[in-house]
């Protein structure tokens, strides 16, 4: 497994929030740390995955209606 | 045709019955309504219960049959909807007092089909906030209680869909499935609950959590009767952008084939890691009834199936903080602190990790498929722990903590990264009563061998006619 940065301070993560049009107040941010770590966590999980050879389909792509 | 208790008989008890006048299904909608009265105060399985609409549809449906116009094995047969389903001129809170003024104008897609197919839509099931959870509580609504012992979970998120069906309240429901929200609770209440292949069962007019991972299946007290909803809701949708093309079969066409020269696979790695003792000895007796059956059964080694889970949680929490941006954005201060907490820390997720979670997920899927070439299906546990209390998983006033959730989704979450079909169905009871799932996983698109193998078990394990204390 490898190592995830658990260390962003709450600024970042506040920064990170607004990029996404959500604005937390400082306290709240201080709350969710640990819960922002443990998606950080699950997402290096994820990038310690090789994923060179595949392209991001989703499951079981929707095909043309052949009906019509 | 031999007396029947009505709270606890199957369509493929009830159907000939209602089909040749023996029983009407005003009498078995008012039985249902009866028993709705009577148990709801201990088991909270609905937010709502359609009274009138439902007696309205039996009569209708009465008539209908009695003029030569049966429509088929759900006609006269209620079914609960989890309250994320659209029925026109209802609401469909989601779980959530953020939706409690949300009403649907038209009928979801799998509404209509199970209208059209005449059955007696009972009532909406209650669900955790946005199906956001694994534990089947909801501080807005409250925690439904398992049939089996009213002081533990039913499991989350279906979980007043579960509770119905368990409880004897209604004959089927529909649960949706995206981390295992069908599978858990089927599981802890001794029920069939299938998620069936992703694009199968259409998801129009039926609330998003993860576009890429909700699925809409059928929970009910039998296999067969799994079968039979199927036979009703499977085939292409325009309106759903995922729906599948693949053609549809019929679901009950194998239910009677036994296990002879069914290939059955066993993981080697991580379902039977770290899981409850009893547990695993009521799946891994399972395993045993299968090969005396006439099943070959083999083990396989799946070492990198533990990512299942981690691909499964990426996806669902990065889609679902899409999903509900704007309630974030302005009504966050609605939602419960669990799932305000979740949808918050979710936001931060970087567009590149989540393209690569797809990719991610592609890579599982071809491991998966390899994996079962030459299998027809793959058995599991279904949850590696045993039901917790109600107490255990509900946190003090105010708390974003969830606690008890976490271990629950370990081995269904990988299924619906894959979107293989996954039938949760009971295979024992621990030693306190409670029952025990087994999940049997298929190829995609092959739920026909799923639902043989499961009704195949069902014939010989004989554990149908336990029934939950409550009564």
């Amino acid at each position: 497994m490898p190592m995830f940065h658990g260390n962003s301070s709450i600024n970042d993560r506040q920064r990170d929030a607004a990029r996404a049009g959500v604005d937390l107040r400082e306290e709240r941010v201080a709350e969710l740390m640990g819960r922002f770590d443990d998606v950080e966590a699950n997402m290096a999980a994820i990038r310690a995955i090789g994923v060179d050879a595949f392209e991001p389909h989703a499951v079981f792509a929707p095909k043309t209606n052949i009906q019509d | 045709m031999p007396e029947i208790d009505l709270s606890y008989a199957s369509i493929d008890e009830l159907a000939p019955r209602i089909r040749s006048g023996e029983l009407s299904p005003v009498e078995l909608t008012q039985a249902s309504l009866d028993r709705i009265e009577r148990l709801e105060p201990q088991l909270n399985a609905f937010l709502e219960v359609f009274t009138e609409g439902a007696l309205a549809q039996a009569r209708e449906a009465e008539a209908e049959i009695r003029s030569g116009s049966y429509k088929g094995p759900l006609h006269g047969i209620t079914i609960a909807l989890k309250d994320l389903i659209d029925v026109e001129g209802t609401v469909t809170t989601g779980g959530s007092t953020v939706l409690k003024d949300n009403m649907a104008t038209s009928d979801a897609t799998v509404t209509r089909l199970l209208k059209e197919a005449g059955s007696i839509i009972i009532g909406k099931a209650a669900l955790v906030e946005f199906a956001m959870g694994a534990t089947g509580v909801n501080p807005h609504y409250g925690p439904s209680h398992n049939p089996w012992n009213i002081d533990r979970i039913c499991c989350g998120s279906s979980m007043g869909s579960a509770a119905a069906v368990a409880g004897g309240l209604s004959v089927g429901a529909l649960g949706s499935d995206t981390g295992g929200s069908i599978r858990m609770p089927a599981a802890v209440t001794g029920i069939a609950g299938l998620k069936p292949t992703y694009g199968r069962i259409s998801r129009a007019g039926v609330l998003d959590l993860s576009w890429s991972c909700d699925h809409v299946g059928p929970m009910t007290r039998t296999v067969a009767d799994c079968a039979h909803m199927m036979n009703v809701l499977a085939g292409y949708d325009p309106a759903d952008p995922a729906s599948s093309q693949q053609p549809v079969p019929d679901f009950t066409s194998e239910l009677e084939r036994g296990f002879k020269g069914l290939r059955v696979g066993v993981p080697k790695e991580f379902f039977f890691d770290d899981v409850d003792p009893e547990i695993e000895a009521a799946v891994r007796a399972g395993i045993d009834l299968m090969e005396r059956e006439g099943a070959s059964v083999e083990e396989v080694s799946m070492p990198w199936v533990a990512l299942g889970r981690t691909i499964n949680s990426g996806l669902l929490v990065a889609e679902a903080a899409a999903v509900h941006r704007s309630v974030i954005q302005t009504r966050a201060a609605e939602l419960s602190p669990a799932i305000r907490a979740r949808l918050e820390s979710a936001i931060i997720v970087p567009a590149v990790d989540y393209i690569d979670t797809q990719r991610a997920r592609r890579k599982f899927i071809e491991q998966m498929d390899d994996a079962m070439s030459d299998l027809d299906v793959l058995i599991t546990p279904s949850v590696p722990i045993q039901t917790p209390t109600i107490a255990e998983c509900t946190p003090p006033p105010g708390s974003a903590d969830a606690p008890g959730g976490g271990a629950l989704t370990q081995f269904t979450g990988v299924f619906d990264t894959t979107g293989q079909p996954s039938l949760s169905m009971n295979c024992g009871f621990t030693k306190d009563g409670m029952p025990i799932g087994m999940m049997i996983n298929g190829r995609a698109f092959d739920e026909v061998s799923v639902l043989r193998a499961g009704a195949a078990f069902e014939r010989a394990a004989g554990l149908l006619e336990r029934r939950p204390p409550i009564w």
